[in-house]
């Protein structure tokens, strides 16, 4: 190869290379952002907050100073998160095995049934599920429009399907083999499940679970729409906050949250590794 | 320890008949393989005894008792096989282990008999990995200490060794044949390497087809196969041309490699059979020289030592043998 | 694999009853209802008729503001899809050719970065975009603009607000998209002597379209139902249709309308997914008969 082919050669690359960094410079740079303008000291402006970047001063007086309701917030967030969780994995683990290992007419529908919630825009989704809500108050008195539970449920509905997804494609790259064996070992089904089965699909079952707690956590369109009365999710009041009055202390909550985030996709890759990560927990198929 | 005896076995799967009725009776600590090609039917017999697959007739029974019925982890089986199947989230202890457990052995004994299993295989020392940590072989000495670590009535091994390159299978054949006759287990063997079923087997039965063409020690099956099929399968076969003997019309008259030979200057022994033949090519093994010849029409392998025949490709010569060698197969 | 003991086998099956019993009766409960509440008209304070009657679909069809969101929708769709396909197809490309852990590394990085909700990022967007914000005072101080321009409430506005939404999500597509084309290929062919460049049209292009084509649908999609974005960056001047749901439920109450409009969306991302479904169809062969 001449030099100037190889000279053109890195010049490709890095070129390559400076278009990777801009497009990581343009989805980061919002959240470096919202980290900077959260060591500002802030000023207000005839009683209005102001948040800027560049921060004209370092301080980490925000951090320590979280207004109650914002604080409030996070911690519904954080039970509602915590409350889909639990509930995805109760339904989706054993819709997974349903799926993988039963034998009946229809199965490809019921897979792809679980599919379907995400493939509906959340914005049909929370209408869809305020009238729903509507239409049962108006029927039976269970007001569940305004609350925490039918919150919780709305948001299992698209958060399940991610744990079907996990725990499915764990399933399927089980070998056969593993079951036989433990059988031919005198263990029964039930034993067999808990001490092979279950031991193997559980890093994709919690790689699914935080797929879930992460939906949830993070969802404004549905929340927008059920709001419980006694507590506001956290994306909703920062939400809220932008359109009305901006609060001095949310990009230091905001940071906070995005750490946790962040350590949550790290333990993810390491439990799950890459490729399932990438897939969307395997619940976009 | 146990006899097991099929009566009257079939499988049959939706277009397609994977096994015909069938009989079957092994002694108490024979070694019985089923040797046989792809889609015979032998893996099919395995997995029904092991009661993985339900006989669409027929019953199996250990020591006369019918278990046909019985669950897999109720009929006291052992298994390996051919991917291992080791638990990847256990240590090579805990996989030893793991049928003991379940039957409730005391912790104390699970230990003892985890070590001797280990010596036993001579892998003392890997208790603590894990089996991804293992070698291929190693894998396996793994699985046939877990299968035998509570004794079962009858072992079963799905082709065991057919992951294994050559020179390591035919180590593991001689382990497994020394563990075999010590132990003394009902063993039921599954491959389709037939120089791996005469090296381990009391009894071999030959199938096709979804049936069993001949059971009989290696010895018997090789000197006096009853069928083309199995006299091709266990060990090679020429068929000689010419009319098929009068009192077995349909049958044609076979010879194995060994038993012909090339005329040198002495010329044809007084009593042989003879042919005029021409050489095609040879293949030397080491200790053996095949010499492939076209005479009449057909193909014939010569099989002898390389120091005893000096041809080259395309000479004429004339092959003989001793017609009392000579095998008269039916189809 | 054969089937066990017919008799004894444990009825796996039954395990998915409740789990599809929940997910399914809610899926068709929530749809039929607002279907059904789309076919009444609304009379005001959250009250509709009780007849059955298309009258709202009408509306929607004669009425040009709703035309308008529906077309502006379709527009910002489109553009942000466009630029994104753009932006992300190189940096993709290059991500699944270069060593497994700098591309595990970044990748970690944009799908950590697309688990920040998306109000926290809007906020940075508005803090960075404001009036008084840096960007306008570092294009003010280099003279290329005369007066600061308001850019929340503007159709550019959404659209880098989309944009950021889509880009993460297209870079993590296109990036699984790639790795699954084996790089012995493109090896063959430059042994063949083909340049860079005709490697990628040649190899690299239609094997990827099938996959490209597919995320390109789903994030059309995706971009058609946002909401946030175009809430909190188009300072109510940027009706998207997610929007005038939103405002029909929200502030008019209006739920026959509202229902109304997300069947709309609804039948759009049908059509979309049907469409992704044959053309999908109709590009893989090739490539499979080669990967």
């Amino acid at each position: 190869m001449k030099i100037g082919a190889i000279a053109g050669v890195r010049a490709r690359q890095n070129l390559g290379w400076v278009w990777v960094s801009l497009v990581i410079g343009f989805i980061y740079a919002p959240i470096l952002v919202v980290i900077g303008a959260s060591v500002d000291p802030g000023h207000y402006v005839m009683n209005r907050a102001y948040l800027q970047f560049p921060p004209q001063g370092f301080t980490l007086y925000w951090y320590f100073h979280v207004a109650p309701a914002l604080w409030r917030s996070v911690l519904v967030s954080v039970e509602l998160a915590s409350a889909v969780t639990v509930g995805a994995v109760l339904l989706g683990v054993p819709a997974a095995l349903g799926l993988l290992r039963g034998q009946f007419p229809g199965r490809n529908a019921v897979a792809a049934l679980f599919r379907t919630p995400l493939q509906i825009p959340f914005i049909v989704t929370g209408v869809a599920f305020l009238q729903t809500f509507n239409t049962v108050a108006a029927a039976s008195g269970i007001a569940l429009q305004a609350s925490f539970t039918g919150l919780c449920i709305a948001h299992l509905f698209v958060a399940t399907p991610y744990v079907v997804g996990a725990a499915g494609s764990a399933l399927a790259r089980l070998s056969p083999r593993l079951d036989e064996a433990a059988l031919s070992l005198g263990a029964s089904r039930w034993r067999t499940f808990r001490r092979v089965t279950l031991p193997l699909i559980t890093p994709a079952v919690f790689g699914g679970a935080m797929f879930a707690f992460l939906v949830s956590f993070t969802d404004v369109t549905i929340a927008l729409f059920l709001t419980p009365e006694d507590g506001v999710t956290f994306p909703v009041w920062v939400y809220g906050s932008i359109q009305n009055d901006l609060e001095t202390s949310m990009p230091a909550v905001s940071s906070m949250v995005f750490l946790a985030s962040g350590l949550m996709i790290v333990l993810l890759q390491r439990l799950i590794g890459m490729e399932t990560v990438l897939r969307g927990g395997g619940a976009k198929g | 320890m146990a006899r097991v005896a099929l009566a009257g076995i079939s499988k049959q799967y939706r277009g397609h008949r994977a096994l015909l009725p069938t009989d079957l009776d092994i002694a108490d600590g024979e070694f019985l393989t089923l040797l046989g090609p792809s889609g015979c039917g032998k893996t099919t017999m395995l997995r029904i005894i092991a009661g993985f697959v339900e006989p669409s007739a027929g019953r199996v029974m250990f020591n006369g008792e019918d278990v046909t019925a019985t669950p897999p982890n109720r009929r006291a089986i052992g298994m390996v096989f051919q991917d291992y199947a080791l638990f990847p989230h256990l240590t090579i202890a805990e996989n030893i282990a793991f049928g003991l457990r379940e039957r409730a052995w005391s912790a104390a004994s699970i230990r003892t008999r985890v070590a001797e299993l280990l010596d036993l295989i001579q892998l003392q020392g890997i208790a603590k990995r894990l089996p991804a940590e293992l070698s291929g072989g190693q894998q396996q000495r793994v699985a046939f200490a877990r299968a035998i670590a509570h004794p079962p009535r009858v072992l079963l091994m799905d082709e065991p060794l057919g992951a294994l390159d050559l020179k390591l299978r035919e180590t593991m054949q001689f382990e497994l044949r020394r563990l075999q006759r010590a132990l003394g287990i009902t063993t039921i063997y599954v491959t389709h390497d037939q120089t791996e079923a005469m090296n381990l087997s009391d009894r071999i039965a030959v199938m096709q087809g979804g049936r069993i063409h001949q059971i009989g020690a290696p010895r018997d099956i090789y000197d006096h196969p009853t069928s083309r099929f199995v006299a091709g399968f266990v060990g090679q076969i020429n068929l000689l041309p010419g009319q098929p003997p009068h009192d077995a019309p349909g049958a044609v008259r076979a010879i194995r490699p060994q038993h012909l030979s090339i005329a040198n200057g002495t010329g044809v022994p007084a009593g042989h059979h003879a042919l005029p033949a021409r050489v095609l090519t040879q293949f030397f093994t080491g200790n053996l020289l095949h010499i492939q010849l076209a005479a009449q029409d057909s193909v014939l392998t010569v099989e002898t030592r390389p120091a005893e025949h000096h041809v080259t490709d395309g000479d004429d010569v004339i092959v003989h043998w001793d017609p009392g060698h000579c095998l008269i197969l039916q189809a | 694999m054969s089937r066990t003991h017919g008799n004894r086998v444990f009825r796996w099956g039954l395990l998915t009853i409740p789990p599809a019993l929940f997910c399914g009766g809610l899926l068709l409960f929530t749809q039929l209802v607002f279907l059904q509440a789309s076919f009444h008209a609304d009379e005001g304070l959250g009250v509709m008729t009780s007849r059955f009657t298309w009258a709202n679909y009408l509306e929607v069809w004669h009425d040009p503001d709703y035309l308008e969101s529906l077309g502006l929708t379709l527009r910002l769709a489109g553009v942000v899809v466009g630029a994104t396909l753009i932006m992300a197809w190189p940096a993709a490309y290059l991500l699944s050719r270069s060593s497994p852990r700098v591309a595990m590394v970044v990748v970690a990085a944009i799908i950590a970065a697309s688990f920040v909700t998306l109000p926290i990022k809007t906020l940075g967007m508005v803090i960075l975009f404001s009036a008084d914000g840096p960007l306008m005072r570092l294009l003010q101080d280099l003279h290329l603009i005369s007066a600061r321009y308001r850019f929340v409430g503007s159709f550019f506005a959404v659209a880098v607000g989309y944009a950021h939404l889509a880009i993460s999500f297209m870079v993590t597509m296109l990036f699984s998209v790639f790795q699954s084309i084996p790089r012995r290929l493109e090896e063959a062919a430059a042994i063949h002597g083909a340049t860079r460049l005709r490697v990628l049209w040649r190899v690299v292009l239609p094997l990827s379209l099938p996959g490209t084509v597919s995320a390109t649908l789903v994030l059309f999609n995706l971009l058609t139902g946002a909401f946030v974005s175009a809430a909190l960056l188009g300072g109510g001047k940027v009706l998207t249709v997610s929007l005038l749901i939103q405002r029909s439920l929200i502030l008019f109450n209006e739920y026959g309308m509202a229902a109304t409009l997300a069947v709309v969306l609804l039948l759009i991302v049908l059509l979309v997914n049907i469409a992704s479904v044959l053309l999908v169809a109709r590009l893989t062969p090739a490539s499979q008969v080669i990967a």
